[in-house]
């Protein structure tokens, strides 16, 4: 039987380096997918995480076994890259009105030569889902990888962003909205309705 | 042309959007999402790289900790502030009383110490004199006929319960 979060934390706390490797191993995809979502650089993504990762083998004794284990690694992690945003003014998420942002080349209807379905049949979901994920801003790019990616509840994202669970909410609307508009506009919209 | 297969749940979930249904969008993005979408891996052999970070970090050692610095610093810079403050005469009464409640505190925790070795030593003694009191009563000839006497009813007493039983449990 695989031995839970709480045990190998306990274990790792007391020092057992083959905790932490299960620790890691077991949640490396999670906190890089957050981190790399959020700083949008695979470089810095995959130091952070292992900063984060680091920091929280450091603060162990601070973790609480009632929660989720993976929720407090998170809230290192999501609170990592948002030092790391801070620190690298100005964001690399392009200013100004969202209609001026280049879409990608899949993605662009060429209503002249290709029609709207030829376009979405080339253009793969994952890579168009994840080019309007790219799009958002930081702050809602983070709660749409924490709900929708890494599957938390909305309690769970208040755990791990600290905002009100009305705020969470509104902004994961805003978010779809948004990711909504972007997939139509980039013709997803025409190609669905035929 | 064939449908995508996601066409209809994109649709759905579009349709959602637009008419502000939020559950049900969420409901909706969720299952593209669980269906469609996929995390960022991290690069190859990234687990291995940052468990040889943490090998490689030293280990924390208590008095090299923030707290414990600035608790240092905090508590030298009172009695150096206090010693620059105060007169010298306040300073050697001072002085003088703290050495005369630490003879107290000291006096204070031996008597103490005394008062539960003396304790400890009561009870100790107190219960050797049972024991022995015990062994004396149970060792005299007397003592020893009245428990012989005492199994010997016993045995008597559990022979005539026997009998009896199996008499009743005898048919008539």
């Amino acid at each position: 039987m695989q031995p839970s979060d709480a045990d190998l934390a306990e274990r790792a706390r007391r020092g057992s380096q083959e905790a932490c490797r299960l620790l890691v191993e077991r949640h490396q995809t999670s906190v890089f997918n957050l981190v790399n979502r959020m700083v949008r650089d695979q470089g810095a993504a995959e130091e952070l995480a292992q900063d984060a990762f680091l920091k929280a083998f450091g603060a162990l004794h601070t973790f609480d076994p009632s929660y989720r284990f993976v929720t407090w690694l998170l809230r290192i992690a999501h609170n990592t890259a948002i030092d790391y945003l801070r620190r690298r003014r100005p964001a690399t998420v392009p200013l100004g009105d969202p209609e001026d942002r280049p879409l990608p080349e899949s993605l662009l209807v060429d209503r002249g030569q290709r029609t709207p379905l030829e376009v979405a049949e080339q253009a793969d979901l994952r890579r168009t889902l994840d080019w309007a994920l790219a799009q958002l801003r930081p702050a809602y790019r983070r709660l749409v990888v924490l709900r929708y990616l890494e599957d938390f509840s909305y309690e769970e994202i208040v755990e791990v962003v600290g905002l009100p669970l009305g705020t969470v909410k509104s902004h994961l609307h805003r978010a779809r909205a948004e990711m909504a508009r972007l997939l139509s506009e980039a013709g997803l919209a025409d190609v669905l309705r035929g | 042309m064939t449908p995508l297969p996601h066409e209809h749940e994109l649709a759905r979930w579009l349709e959602a959007e637009a008419c502000g249904r939020r559950a049900a969008a969420d409901r909706l993005f969720a299952g593209i999402a669980a269906s469609h979408w996929a995390r960022a891996e991290p690069p190859r052999g990234f687990a291995r790289r940052v468990s040889a970070a943490l090998e490689a970090r030293p280990r924390p050692v208590w008095w090299e900790s923030w707290w414990v610095r600035a608790a240092l610093l905090a508590s030298l810079g009172a009695v150096g502030a206090a010693l620059a403050v105060a007169p010298s005469s306040a300073m050697a009464s001072l002085g003088v009383s703290a050495v005369v409640r630490m003879s107290q505190g000291l006096s204070w925790i031996l008597a103490c110490s005394q008062f539960a070795v003396d304790g400890a030593w009561a009870l100790w003694s107190a219960g050797a004199r049972l024991s022995s009191w015990v062994e004396v009563v149970l060792s005299a000839p007397i003592s020893q006929l009245l428990i012989a006497l005492n199994l010997a009813m016993a045995a008597a007493a559990s022979l005539a319960l026997r009998r009896l039983l199996r008499a009743e449990e005898m048919p008539s």
